[in-house]
């Protein structure tokens, strides 16, 4: 039975303790991206990074995304994220596309420290991780444009 | 000051919108912690670790890290005695593939399927392990 209590208070402390925690990251981000907004700070970023989502055939505006999630971690960024993706009305591949190169490959700053602590080669696994990531995007985007192509040459 | 408001807002929306679907993930990850479903479940990992070079038991980090996050799996990865080579080639794998409850719920969220991006990223990182046992 005690057992019983400590799991439930246990939990309860984590989900207050993981939203709150989101809380301290998510609002002041999201404030930040507002005054940006205004500014105009945005746009002139994603011109700058237009190779890059082209590589992976994203929309330039999707870059901002792709970088929240990269450098913020999926959690941490999801505001970001998630705000862009609704505003920009991305396509479905697209938004799978972004998904699987910020799963596989998040919070670059953050989990690699966290390696330096536990051991192991961090800088190869920085590297496989980053190659990984923006290697299987760009596999993903590939089926589709060739299905797309496909579909064009049958008709 | 308008501009900060709707900022605070817009985090106060994202936040309630994520707690709803944060709060259940956590909760199942806690009662995979609670009943130990773990050393059962990670048995099924066992053949896959031969293919990566690591020993069985480094089967329980990996499914750890899997179902909590990437604490939970490279706190179990300390516990093992891995020599340098079976550090980098499990803490690459485990970077890859951690958090799949909690932060693959995200996608949920952004209407794409949670399954296939867990399963891009299993896939991605045993491809990652196996190259790294090959190339180290």
């Amino acid at each position: 039975m005690e057992n019983i209590y400590f799991f439930i208070c246990s939990t309860i402390k984590d989900c207050i303790l993981q939203v709150l925690q989101l809380a301290i990251v998510i609002i002041p981000i999201s404030i930040l991206v507002e005054i940006f907004n205004r500014f105009g700070i945005i746009d002139k970023i994603s011109l700058k990074t237009e190779k890059i989502t082209k590589l992976l055939s994203l929309p330039k505006e999707a870059a901002i995304t792709c970088f929240a999630g990269i450098f913020l971690g999926i959690l941490s960024g999801s505001g970001i994220i998630l705000g862009t993706i609704k505003e920009k009305g991305l396509e479905k591949h697209e938004v799978e596309t972004i998904f699987i190169l910020v799963g596989i490959c998040h919070s670059i700053i953050e989990e690699n420290i966290i390696f330096i602590g536990f051991g192991g080669n961090v800088l190869i696994i920085a590297l496989v991780r980053f190659f990984a990531g923006v290697l299987s995007a760009y596999v993903w985007q590939l089926i589709f444009i060739k299905n797309h192509s496909l579909l064009l040459v049958k008709k | 000051m308008n501009v900060f408001f709707s900022g605070f807002f817009n985090g106060i929306k994202m936040m309630i919108s994520l707690s709803k679907i944060l709060v259940p993930a956590i909760l199942i990850v806690k009662i995979l912690e609670y009943t130990s479903a773990y050393n059962y479940v990670s048995k099924l990992f066992v053949p896959l670790c031969d293919v990566v070079g690591l020993p069985g038991t480094a089967a329980i980090p990996f499914f750890m890290g899997i179902v909590s996050n990437i604490y939970g799996g490279l706190g179990g990865m300390l516990a093992l005695n891995l020599d340098y080579k079976e550090m980098t080639i499990l803490g690459t794998m485990i970077a890859i593939s951690h958090g799949g409850i909690i932060e693959n719920s995200i996608a949920l969220k952004a209407d794409i399927s949670m399954g296939l991006i867990f399963f891009v990223r299993l896939i991605v990182a045993i491809l990652s392990g196996m190259i790294l046992k090959l190339v180290l």
